[in-house]
């Protein structure tokens, strides 16, 4: 799985590194208990700081993406199931927030109702 | 001539060398070329080729103009001006060999541009955005670093502790005095850092060249084992120079031969070995060309192809576009020091040789009888000996053949202590080629032998001191 940072993009990199990796474990890149770099090997191969790194992962472990230990680094964990139901509720709530700033500028732009369904569904799917 | 003959054996395979490895970059590696990131369809293009036709051109007519300069540089009959000469021509093979590889860069980099221009906004805007990219390869991450040859490379560096605490325990004087056993002690640094050389290719961050991080890991895998193969030779070879220095530096007569003789091999086989691994590599590279889709937009990163300069990467080395092994990125302060060193160093080391090798061959010697003692000088006063000293004292229209210890032995000029025929110690400061010699006993038993730059000025003086041994005051 290849991560790309861009540097000159107004989104921090933690929030890149965390975006690449939700997004590489919805499309079935990492499985669960899939093992990801150590905080300090992702910095150097990155060349960023490691408390960049850090930050991400445990934004990652605080959203119920990854479980972490001393001894085997950082694991991918799937969220849902029994002990997930409080997270999804969560989760549930800002993405009904995130998408509906989506919509309110795509209608701003003129984009119809079904264009972004479209747009929606192969973006999922994917 | 022995020295031309020596020096041509030890300079000429650095020319052939520099003229292969960059030679070399005329041909693709990976998508890149001289330096550059290749756009769809750029091998094929006529422009591209003629680049390169006109790059390998250059090249060769550098190698020639190089072998003709060394010729030059072997006329002079002082062995300083030989010697500075080729200094002066190692400072331009190392500089000047680069500049074709530089107009490549350019040329393509200009034709890359004006291709994108003509592609469309869409294209250019998508190079620009990727300038400031970093692609990290996450399943090549975090895999588990091995660290190769590991145990050969301790071993290598136990073994060389031998001849430095045989020296230390054991050792007699040596022959060559104090500055053979520092260099023992120098080359046992040069296997610690070969040690640390190769714990850092261990750690080297992975080249992301494709999609498929079977292939990213594949790659960064081979690579690691090369280099770390290279470096544990490298050890074991400077190792094995040790054990050579520690048993020359012993030897009366073939010690200085057996130095060189070690020094050729072991330059050798650090160029074979550097050669080896790099090989290696572009075959594992050319295997996975087709792979290759990932466009990694670093040219403007690459100055010329050749030095690094990224102020939004961390790191302090990364591995050489251009060449073999890996360079420092200059945008670090870190970069810009080290590379600062190792430039002035450089320089400065053969700057400095040169100089002080003009000096002793042109510079005048002196020889002359003060008040009560006969002194002999260059620049400054070499030998002081007291009349009282000296038991006796003779003229010699030639020099007994000597081998250096410690000092400056040239065809003109021999200075310091040697070691005559029959096993005698001495000490000399004369200008060979301009006989008389004026040999003096001391009391102490030390011989030495000593001249003026004048013949007749030798003489004189040797008039005057044999008055003086006569008639003591």
């Amino acid at each position: 799985m290849i991560l790309t940072l861009d540097f000159s993009s107004d989104l921090p990199i933690y929030l890149q590194i965390r975006n690449a990796i939700v997004t590489a474990i919805a499309r079935g890149e990492y499985a669960e208990g899939q093992r990801l770099p150590t905080v300090r090997a992702l910095a150097m191969e990155a060349g960023i700081n490691t408390m960049t790194v850090n930050k991400a992962y445990q934004l990652l472990k605080q959203q119920g993406y990854i479980i972490t230990d001393r001894r085997n680094g950082a694991m991918v964990h799937l969220p849902g199931g029994d002990g997930g139901r409080g997270l999804l509720e969560e989760k549930r709530k800002a993405i009904w927030e995130e998408l509906s700033l989506i919509a309110a500028e795509a209608k701003l732009h003129g984009i119809s109702e079904q264009e972004l369904t479209e747009i929606l569904q192969k973006v999922y799917r994917r | 001539m022995g020295l031309k003959i020596i020096m041509a054996v030890c300079l000429l395979p650095t020319l052939v060398i520099m003229f292969a490895g960059l030679y070399w970059e005329g041909r693709q590696k990976g998508n890149v070329l001289m330096g550059v990131t290749l756009w769809p369809g750029a091998a094929d293009e006529a422009e591209v080729q003629d680049i390169v036709r006109r790059f390998r051109k250059e090249m060769i007519i550098l190698l020639w103009t190089g072998l003709l300069l060394f010729a030059l540089t072997c006329i002079p009959k002082w062995d300083s001006l030989v010697l500075s000469g080729q200094m002066l021509w190692i400072i331009y093979v190392i500089i000047v060999f680069f500049i074709p590889l530089a107009k490549g860069n350019r040329r393509l980099k200009t034709l890359k541009r004006e291709r994108m221009a003509v592609s469309g906004g869409e294209d250019a805007a998508e190079t620009e955005s990727h300038r400031e990219r970093v692609y990290v390869d996450l399943k090549a991450a975090a895999e588990p670093r091995p660290k190769p040859f590991l145990k050969l490379s301790l071993a290598g560096l136990a073994v060389s502790l031998i001849p430095i605490i045989g020296e230390l325990c054991w050792g007699k004087d040596s022959f060559y005095g104090w500055w053979a056993e520092g260099m023992l002690l120098l080359m046992f640094l040069m296997g610690i850092l070969c040690f640390g050389l190769q714990y850092w290719f261990w750690h080297l961050s992975t080249d992301v060249i494709s999609f498929q991080s079977e292939v990213n890991i594949q790659l960064a895998r081979v690579r690691q084992y090369q280099w770390s193969r290279f470096w544990s030779v490298m050890l074991w070879c400077n190792t094995l120079f040790l054990f050579v220095m520690w048993y020359a530096m012993h030897q009366v007569r073939q010690g200085i031969i057996l130095i060189l003789a070690g020094t050729g091999l072991y330059g050798v086989a650090s160029v074979a070995a550097g050669c080896i691994a790099e090989i290696n590599i572009r075959k594992v590279y050319r295997k996975y060309e087709k792979e290759t889709a990932l466009t990694v937009e670093e040219d403007d990163h690459w100055i010329y192809g050749i030095f690094y300069y990224n102020k939004n990467d961390r790191r302090f080395m990364v591995n050489k576009r251009v060449g073999i092994g890996t360079t420092i990125n200059m945008a670090k302060t870190s970069g810009k020091v080290v590379m600062g060193i190792i430039v002035a160093g450089t320089l400065g080391l053969l700057l400095w040789a040169a100089g002080f090798m003009l000096v002793e061959e042109f510079v005048p010697i002196s020889l002359t009888l003060e008040d009560r003692a006969l002194v002999s000088g260059q620049y400054h006063e070499e030998y002081r000996l007291e009349l009282s000293e000296i038991s006796e004292a003779e003229l010699l229209e030639e020099l007994p053949s000597m081998s250096k210890r410690v000092g400056t032995g040239m065809e003109s000029i021999l200075k310091g202590s040697f070691m005559a025929e029959g096993f005698v110690s001495c000490k000399v400061c004369v200008r060979r080629l301009e006989p008389p010699f004026v040999k003096v006993l001391t009391n102490d038993g030390m011989t030495y032998y000593l001249n003026d730059e004048d013949p007749e000025a030798t003489r004189q003086v040797f008039e005057e001191l044999q008055k003086a041994l006569e008639h003591p005051r």
